[in-house]
């Protein structure tokens, strides 16, 4: 995003697909509340490992969430009280809208990426998106 | 022999003297004709499915920009919309 | 001994051969074995491009432009030679088309399988199918390329517009 900047912007849509991954989406909205959505975002992921095969992850993450001082106790009431099912739900619904059915999806506008893609491509296909949309010289 | 000749050709019945044509030879051609249009709507069907599809990709890529988190800057040329599970 | 045991699977495989090329069973065939690839033709219609694409990355077996170009045509031609096939329309040039098609998937998924490339499902028929490991893949493949052959054997069967325009010969004015 450094490298783009002023040119690109990425809008994240978390699109869970199993109830593990549901629960860590509802925490990491819980979490944006708090103002701590991106600190909570990259802890998920570098912690993956962790907390990604249990059936029940709420209290490895309650546990995570110190470790990026959240108030781990509003976390809890937020995720239990379930008000992260509706936005969950239409980001799901949105994403079954363009088809998505596997992650991570990208669309750099209007063009599909399905995969983990390297930074290389990534950067490529920015690029060239960017030489489109902006004619040279501009 | 003459006399013969023509009566023998006086006798022959004109489906027999008329040009023939085999019908197989205009079967093949039926059935190419019917193969290829059976095989037409099913591509074409295969080309109006992937037409509609990306047809309707392109509104629905321009809704719900709001409410989620973003980085990078608002208006931006390039808007990069991410789908991912964190598991 | 053995030379009774080899009788015997020879026995077998006349018998499943007579079966096989009775002229409704090869029609059967005939019309399975179309219909199944065109589903899987018309699967990957219905996924977007790039869906298609991924799935065959996984496989990490074909270079990148290759992927490409495989996503892009493979359900064409899976489409086009499933349809020939179910319809009877140039049976035997359909029959052999999908027979190098699932001798590729069939390669294809030995050289996973070998390499032990962890692939959880192929993504043969899209989001329309269950999910399909290599294996299951590869046995199908291989069922599949041994039924082909009562179809070619009788692809001048009924139903099929190859039987149809091939009939005796006659004369019409």
């Amino acid at each position: 995003m450094q490298r783009f900047e002023g040119q690109v912007q990425l809008v994240l849509y978390p699109f869970a697909l199993n109830p593990t991954s549901e629960v860590a989406t509802q925490a990491a909205w819980c979490a944006g509340e708090q103002g701590k959505f991106w600190e909570f975002h990259h802890m998920l992921y570098r912690r993956q490992e962790l907390w990604s095969r249990l059936t029940a992850p709420l209290e490895r993450l309650i546990d995570f969430a110190k470790d990026v001082n959240l108030d781990t106790a509003t976390l809890r009431s937020c995720v239990e009280s379930g008000r992260m099912q509706d936005r969950m739900q239409a980001d799901k619904a949105y994403g079954q809208q363009l088809q998505v059915s596997s992650t991570p999806t990208m669309f750099i506008n209007g063009y599909r990426i399905v995969g983990t893609q390297s930074e290389g491509e990534l950067v490529r296909l920015i690029r060239q998106e960017l030489n489109r949309v902006r004619p040279q010289g501009q | 022999m003459a006399k013969k000749s023509k009566a023998r050709a006086q006798t022959l019945s004109p489906r027999q003297q008329s040009p023939q044509k085999p019908l197989t030879s205009r079967r093949w051609r039926l059935k190419l004709v019917i193969g290829g249009a059976v095989l037409a709507v099913a591509l074409g069907v295969g080309g109006l499915v992937r037409f509609l599809q990306q047809r309707d990709l392109a509104p629905h890529l321009q809704g719900t920009g709001d409410k989620h988190y973003t980085q990078g800057t608002a208006g931006a040329a390039v808007v990069i919309k991410e789908f991912s599970d964190y598991t | 001994m053995s030379g009774l045991k080899a009788s015997r699977v020879s026995g077998y495989l006349w018998r499943w051969w007579q079966v096989c090329t009775l002229p409704w069973v090869a029609v059967l065939l005939r019309v399975v074995l179309g219909g199944v690839f065109v589903f899987a033709g018309f699967s990957k219609l219905l996924l977007p491009h790039a869906e298609v694409v991924a799935h065959m990355q996984q496989y990490q077996v074909l270079p990148g432009w290759l992927v490409s170009v495989t996503a892009t045509f493979l359900p064409w031609i899976e489409v086009g030679s499933g349809t020939a096939l179910l319809v009877g329309f140039c049976t035997t040039l359909a029959a052999l088309l999908i027979a190098v098609q699932l001798l590729i998937f069939s390669a294809l998924m030995g050289i996973v399988l070998a390499a032990g490339i962890p692939i959880e499902d192929c993504g043969c028929f899209g989001n329309l199918g269950l999910p399909e490991t290599p294996l299951q893949v590869l046995i199908r493949d291989l069922i599949m390329l041994v039924l082909l052959l009562p179809v070619i054997y009788r692809q001048r069967d009924a139903l099929g517009l190859d039987a149809w325009s091939s009939a005796p010969a006659s004369y019409e004015a």
